[in-house]
């Protein structure tokens, strides 16, 4: 799969071809391979959106070509049809406008060694940190693959709910056990980017890691980045993202909407000025949403007479009727809900009316979100991260109105 | 001629990277199966723990798979769009049984070309995907199927 994730990167620059000058020459690169184990005949290369075939004679062969950004993301493979590429039929390299050596195995492509790129030689350091991680929690990620496989031959032979559902604890439990690996990744990932400011890779991981960034931390990396890549795609693409971080997080005001409810009643943000705002976004069809509710429900009535209001943002523009519908069975009339105000044109996929939606103004990428906005309309915390993220609400809520 | 074509979607290019999630690759291909007739082809790939939902779940459950094969101009739409036999759960909150894919899954819809010449046919899939604490807002993806 690694090897489809280049096109993602590559592709950017073929997209902003036709504006201004972002995608300029920037030299040209040339590979001296040698291969062990591949007989006479073509290996192909992935750059951009082309696939170009080489040739191997004698164990030997030769890449070269030009390059439109500082640093490119290319794949050296055994097939020109990437659902072939499975795990080591590829390679993926980092390469500069340079002069490098290529060392190819044909039993496992993915265990390439290239030479004379900075960018990919900051690639190999970071994995072998990683390696490391991925050694010390082998037996955790083994016994989840086992379930993983338990579960789908389960399903496979119709067993019963029950018998699906026990499963299904265990893999939770196998999740779990890997937390602690993941938290390792980005400690590593984190380090990595803190020693290495100048590298291209930092500006990948950056990338790759934002999610568990608040928008202080990000920027402030950015700001530490290698100026010559700032030009690059990927680059913009990484401070648009930075710039969308703004939104929704602890600290920043809250997005405004002036809308109707449910009822059709007039509502704006400012209504709620005075009180602390609960902002769950969610929708009739989301069932971790829908499961949610009760504990909602709860809530709701401990901390309504101090102060907390709740304000259901339903992402149900296209079937008004689902939305009404889930608010009466799931009993959550009791607060106000309004449309996150999704429109697109007639006909197509082509969205219109961008700053009406109310998602848009607290960054929504994943439901249920919930968004605490204290009594001055500052966004108190966010919470978007499963049940340890639940609880952590409940935490803070507890202690905003503990006083009170 | 009963070649495969596979392409990668603009979609990689058009999904930021950063925070978002992105949990179903979708490719695509085009397999002749006579002088005038193609099975088109979608592949989605789901993330580990995700779910894709079915084209037929019931009214008032998720959002089902929307492929749109609009069977105007080039082509001519022969049956439904097939689906696999994936994942069938009892939903106690939807009160339905609701049907999911994991990992891979493929739909195939066949069409009968009318203008011999077309080289692409060019469709869109609107999609939802859950996993067991979250739901992205459904989307859709642009699906191009190159002929030849």
């Amino acid at each position: 799969m690694k090897c489809l994730d280049l096109i993602r990167t590559t592709f950017l620059c073929l997209l902003f071809q036709g504006f201004a000058n972002e995608c300029q020459a920037q030299g040209k690169f040339k590979i001296d391979g040698t291969a062990t184990g591949l007989s006479d005949g073509k290996i192909y290369v992935f750059l951009g959106k082309k696939i170009d075939s080489v040739q191997v004679t004698k164990g030997k062969f030769q890449i070269s070509g030009e390059l439109e950004e500082p640093v490119e993301f290319i794949a050296v493979a055994k097939h020109s049809d990437q659902r072939k590429l499975v795990k080591g039929t590829c390679a993926t390299l980092y390469i500069e406008p340079a002069s490098m050596t290529l060392q190819l195995n044909g039993s496992d492509f993915a265990a390439a060694k290239l030479k004379g790129s900075k960018s990919q030689d900051d690639v190999y350091r970071y994995n072998a940190i990683t390696d490391k991680i991925i050694l010390k929690y082998k037996k955790e990620q083994d016994h989840f693959d086992a379930v993983r496989k338990k579960y789908n031959d389960a399903a496979a032979a119709k067993k019963s709910q029950e018998e699906l559902e026990a499963i299904k604890e265990e893999d939770q439990k196998a999740r779990v056990a890997l937390e602690p690996m993941y938290k390792e990744y980005q400690n590593a990932s984190v380090g990595f980017m803190k020693e290495n400011p100048m590298s291209y890779y930092s500006m990948h991981l950056l990338i790759s890691n934002s999610r568990f960034l608040s928008y202080d931390e990000a920027a402030a990396f950015y700001k530490t980045f290698n100026p010559l890549y700032k030009k690059s795609v990927l680059a913009k693409e990484l401070e648009a993202d930075i710039e969308k971080m703004k939104k929704g997080v602890a600290g920043a005001q809250a997005g405004t909407f002036n809308t109707v409810d449910i009822n059709g009643k007039p509502i704006k943000l400012d209504d709620f000025k005075g009180k602390y705002l609960l902002v769950d976004f969610w929708a009739s069809w989301c069932v971790p949403c829908r499961k949610g509710n009760p504990h909602l429900l709860k809530l709701y009535a401990q901390y309504k007479p101090k102060g907390l209001e709740i304000l259901g943002v339903s992402d149900d523009d296209k079937d008004h009727d689902k939305w009404r519908k889930a608010v009466e069975k799931d009993g959550i009339g009791v607060w106000r809900h309004v449309l996150r105000g999704l429109q697109y044109k007639e006909g197509t996929y082509e969205r219109i009316n961008i700053d009406k939606d109310i998602s848009e103004g607290y960054n929504i990428h994943v439901l249920p979100t919930k968004i605490l906005v204290d009594p001055n309309g500052i966004v108190v915390a966010r919470y978007d991260g499963g049940e340890e993220d639940d609880k952590k609400m409940d935490a803070d809520l507890a202690a905003i109105f503990s006083g009170k | 001629m009963r070649r495969l074509f596979a392409l990668i979607m603009l979609f990689y290019a058009l999904s930021s990277t950063a925070q978002v999630y992105n949990p179903v690759k979708w490719t695509t291909s085009a397999v002749k199966v006579s002088e005038n007739e193609y099975d088109l082809v979608v592949k989605a790939a789901v993330e580990k723990g995700w779910h894709l939902y079915s084209q037929t779940v019931p009214p008032d459950g998720p959002l089902p798979t929307k492929f749109t094969f609009d069977g105007k101009g080039d082509y001519l739409k022969k049956g439904n769009t097939k689906e696999e036999e994936g994942h069938i759960v009892d939903d106690k909150i939807f009160n339905m049984k609701i049907k999911y894919f994991e990992s891979k899954t493929i739909f195939k819809q066949r069409v009968q070309l009318k203008n011999k010449a077309a080289k692409q046919i060019k469709s869109s899939v609107e999609f939802m995907a859950c996993d067991d604490s979250k739901c992205l807002p459904p989307k859709s993806v642009e699906l191009i199927f190159k002929l030849k």
